[in-house]
């Protein structure tokens, strides 16, 4: 039996930014992981620091991804001294493409719906196609425009991932790998997690773990509404850097290589399976939006799967007594705040007020899981 | 070729064009994939590029190979050469051919994608002149080339033997054989299969006479070798080695020609999420079939060594099982006495196989801790000192540790570092290599351009040959 | 990085069929029916087969079966083909890769 004051279940980024930001507070913190073959948003992410267009349904997520790009800096160059993993965090401004103009005119009715509920500025500006190449050249000229935020930037997902673990590591944090939670009991002291192989005792407990906080909202008696997206990328072969703009649909990685998403897919389960038809799509949609890449490899490609909630905003809630949840979609661009804000809160126990709206209250009375 | 079929064979290797024949003879609707550019896989590689007379210089089975080879080009069987398969969903076959994308669409697979040699890591395998010895053996069977200069061969089991022997024949001679084998007396070993090397006679002679080849024409042959790494800078100079009892040394070459065995083509399997097991004893991955070679997929078949290591000459025979037992699932008749022959010649190739590999244990790849510095994956120059890193990181498996490290994420996917980073992760993290398992294989299997994936060809769009 | 001519890795031991010719960034060279791409530009010899795209490492190829991708080499404006299973043909133009593949040169032959 393993004991700590705080066991963080899941071993993704959204649980190690929370894990590391506990062990800088001193707490001594337990990690749960699944194992190798783990569903894992973190090791399919693009790589986004992003702001937006997020908010659109829920207001307060504007600000708050606001703060946490803010601080990412402080966090890159943390990572970089304390693990000597370089981040490669650039934020010099970020695109979002649209082939059609249907799609453009959608954008353009989102941008201004998320500023219209901003207090105080909000800068983002609607492009055309010209406008558009006066900022990419690159960028074909059959794509009808976008959308630009100089909030927006970009850091590399798989870097960030293991600088994480490093970093808890060096914090002298308990790692568990192959230990994924069957079962939470409540205990005087606090909460009993098995595993099937082992038990831990904590005091408190964050549920961390991606999608798999609907299992362990449930064994606690609460529904957390998160459910799959699947999203399809492809990555090529090393390609010069062409531009330093990171786009939705384009990324140039610190590597060389460059992510070319997406797809959004809701009746996809649990599968990470990758497809023809949708991995073509992407394929043709990249040739136009950047005919430069048409005779460029791809290596590789994956599906990986979002964490969505209805409002597609995170939720933070103490759902029971010193049972902590943190859930997003959007780890890496929150990384910086989940270390600081909201470990902070998991440590205390009291809310910060600009947390206290993502609660599950959110969503209507309807989080209580049937007994 | 047409679009649909009722079976589609990857690889016109032996077993590939065995399959391919006996479901013709069925009536069945088969077509043949292949990458290169002509039958007989890699064992029989080229076979159909030069005179047959030539082929006797590389000894009697390229020779039957050969044959095996023109049989099959007159057979009639339809296959798509220089055909890369892209990515297989359901029963469509995405494969890129002459620059386009094209699909068929198969009842049933059949993965006979053949053997790889094992990859072994030592420090300075990157370096150009290091090379697989049966990569060399194919440039040899394809194109009659010799060294340029000198040259080492090392390593241990029958091949690196008969390539020693027909690079003799093509009057080239290496500067010396290093033997890595840590079985220290195969002759003790023999004794134990003493009733399996009788029902092999004709292999026992073939291994003997290959060392009796090299003792006549003074090729030194230094036994124990434990490691090797190879120097050089723009190209490899030097080759320097350790032996059993401690003792180093080195030879100035220009080429070091390294085998350690053969293991299975997991490729492709791996990507259909087949099911495999670690083959404790190989080291190595293998995929889990029935009786008949069906995998965990059901309609995929997986024959010949890409099933487990029998060699050659077997892999007809497992061929044939998968197609006896694929005409039986379409409603056709099997031939029972092909199927108790090939049986009889499985249970025979096994058993020698088993003496095969007691006898020779790879050396180096058993039996030496990879260096810190060898490139362990050579797409990504990922060292094995990074990947350990990963390991200390908290990676028990080579999915986070190929996020951690970027080992496998290369243009090969793993297929060269796979096996050694499953071996390394279990060594330094006291896990079982069967618990830490191989590494995820994504599509496309091969690269290919954005525009050949967005500019597919329409289904009715085939080539021929 | 260009430093004395790197020596060929491999010679014709023995040619049982008609040469054709080929060129190897430029160069004519003597190949045979059944030689690879990548045997013709290990003959050519001069300059390593290739430059890997990080760190400029000088490479060649390994497992001449299609799996290690180190004979990549650009044949008649495409690149990025693996030599060991292209054929040469007749009047080929080969091309050595060093380092990023740029996109297609000279336009690939239809």
């Amino acid at each position: 039996m393993d004991e700590a004051e705080i066991a963080v279940i899941g071993g993704g980024i959204v649980a190690l930014s929370v894990a590391v930001g506990l062990r800088r507070l001193g707490r001594r913190v337990v990690v749960l992981d699944e194992g190798d073959s783990a569903i894992r948003a973190s090791r399919g992410n693009f790589g986004l620091v992003w702001v937006q267009g997020k908010g659109d349904l829920l207001p307060i997520y504007t600000p708050w991804a606001m703060g946490a790009v803010e601080i990412w800096p402080e966090l890159a160059e943390w990572l970089q001294e304390f693990t000597g993993i370089d981040v490669s965090l650039e934020q010099l401004g970020g695109l979002y493409l649209c082939r059609s103009e249907a799609d453009l005119a959608l954008r353009a009715a989102k941008m201004a719906s998320v500023a219209a509920n901003v207090q105080g500025s909000y800068r983002y500006s609607m492009l055309d196609n010209k406008a558009l190449r006066a900022l990419v050249p690159q960028v074909g000229p059959e794509v009808a425009g976008g959308s630009y935020s100089p909030y927006d930037g970009q850091a590399d997902p798989l870097r960030l991932f293991h600088a994480l673990h490093r970093a808890y590591r060096r914090l002298g944090g308990h790692y568990l790998p192959g230990a994924g939670v069957a079962s939470i009991a409540t205990t005087a002291r606090g909460y009993s997690l098995d595993t099937g192989q082992t038990r831990i005792a904590a005091e408190r407990i964050v549920l961390a773990a991606g999608l798999g906080n609907a299992a362990l909202g449930r064994m606690l008696g609460v529904e957390v509404p998160v459910k799959p997206v699947r999203g399809q990328i492809l990555v090529t072969e090393r390609v010069p850097k062409v531009f330093d703009l990171v786009m939705e649909q384009a990324r140039h990685t610190p590597d060389g290589t460059m992510l070319i998403g997406g797809s959004w897919e809701e009746g996809a389960g649990h599968d990470t399976a990758t497809s023809h038809d949708v991995t073509r799509r992407i394929a043709s949609d990249a040739q136009a939006f950047f005919p430069f890449l048409k005779g460029v490899n791809i290596l590789r490609s994956w599906g990986a799967l979002r964490i969505i909630t209805p409002d597609a905003s995170p939720i933070y809630d103490e759902v029971a007594p010193g049972a902590f949840l943190v859930t997003c979609h959007s780890g890496v661009s929150l990384a910086a705040v989940h270390m600081q804000t909201v470990a902070g809160w998991v440590d205390k126990g009291a809310i910060p007020a600009e947390m206290a709206d993502f609660g599950l209250r959110r969503f209507g009375n309807h989080h209580e899981a049937a007994p | 070729m047409t679009g649909m079929v009722d079976v589609a064979i990857i690889g016109a290797g032996p077993a590939g064009m065995a399959a391919a024949q006996a479901l013709h003879v069925h009536g069945l609707r088969v077509s043949v994939l292949d990458e290169r550019a002509g039958p007989g896989g890699n064992v029989h590689a080229a076979a159909l590029d030069h005179p047959p007379e030539g082929a006797a210089l590389l000894g009697r089975d390229y020779v039957r190979g050969a044959q095996a080879a023109r049989a099959f080009a007159q057979s009639g069987v339809p296959v798509a050469y220089g055909a890369s398969v892209s990515r297989i969903e359901g029963e469509t076959i995405h494969y890129l051919q002459h620059g386009r994308l094209r699909q068929i669409t198969a009842g049933r697979l059949m993965l006979a994608t053949g053997a790889i040699e094992r990859p072994v890591p030592f420090p300075g395998w990157h370096l150009p002149g290091v090379m697989g010895a049966g990569a060399f053996q194919l440039m040899l069977k394809q194109s009659r080339v010799v060294p340029a200069g000198g040259y080492v061969l090392c390593g241990t089991g029958p091949l690196v033997l008969l390539v020693a022997c027909q690079l003799l024949a093509l009057g080239s001679r290496p500067l010396a054989l290093l033997e890595t084998n840590a079985v220290a007396s195969p002759v003790r070993v023999g004794a134990a299969h003493l009733s399996t090397l009788a029902r092999n006679a004709g292999a026992v002679a073939k291994g003997l006479s290959y060392m009796a080849r090299l003792r006549l024409a003074g090729v030194p042959v230094i036994s124990g070798v434990t490691g090797v790494e190879a120097k050089g800078g723009e190209t490899l100079q030097s080759v320097h080695y350790r032996r059993r009892d401690g003792a180093t040394a080195s030879l100035d070459a220009g080429m070091l020609l390294f085998h350690e065995g053969v293991i299975p083509g997991t490729q492709l399997g791996l990507a259909l999420d087949c099911r495999h097991r670690w083959d404790s004893d190989q080291q190595c991955l293998v995929p889990v079939t029935d009786e008949w070679g069906e995998s965990s997929r059901a309609g995929t078949f997986i024959v010949g060594d890409a099933a487990g290591i029998l060699g050659a000459d077997a892999a007809p025979h497992s061929a044939m099982l998968a197609a006896q037992r694929i005409a039986q699932q379409l409603g056709h008749r099997p031939d029972a006495r092909a199927v108790a022959a090939a049986r009889r010649a499985l249970e025979q190739a096994s058993g020698f196989r088993r003496f095969l590999d007691a006898a020779y244990r790879p050396g180096v790849a058993f039996g030496t801790p990879i260096a810190d510095e060898a490139m362990i994956c050579r797409c990504e120059q990922v060292t094995a000192a990074t990947l350990r890193a990963a390991v200390r990181d908290g990676a028990r498996g080579p999915a986070q540790a190929k996020a951690f490290s970027r080992c496998g994420m290369g243009l090969c996917q793993g297929r060269i570092c796979g096996n050694a980073a499953t071996r390394l992760i279990a060594a330094d993290s006291g896990l079982d290599a069967a618990a830490v398992g191989g590494h995820h294989v994504r599509f496309p299997l091969k690269p290919l351009s954005l525009a050949e994936l967005a500019d597919e060809a329409p289904q009715t769009e085939q080539a021929d040959g | 990085m260009t430093g004395p001519a790197t020596p060929a890795l491999l010679r014709r031991a023995k040619a049982d069929t008609v040469a054709f010719m080929v060129t190897v960034d430029g160069l004519p060279v003597q190949v045979h029916p059944g030689d690879s791409v990548a045997v013709a530009v290990l003959c050519a010899g001069g300059k390593p087969y290739r430059r890997a795209v990080l760190g400029d490492a000088p490479r060649a190829p390994y497992c001449m079966m299609g799996a290690c991708f180190e004979c990549l080499v650009q044949v008649d404006g495409v690149p990025n083909r693996q030599g060991c299973l292209v054929p040469a043909r007749p009047g080929m133009r080969i091309v050595r890769q060093n380092g990023l593949n740029a996109g297609p040169q000279e336009g690939p032959a239809e």
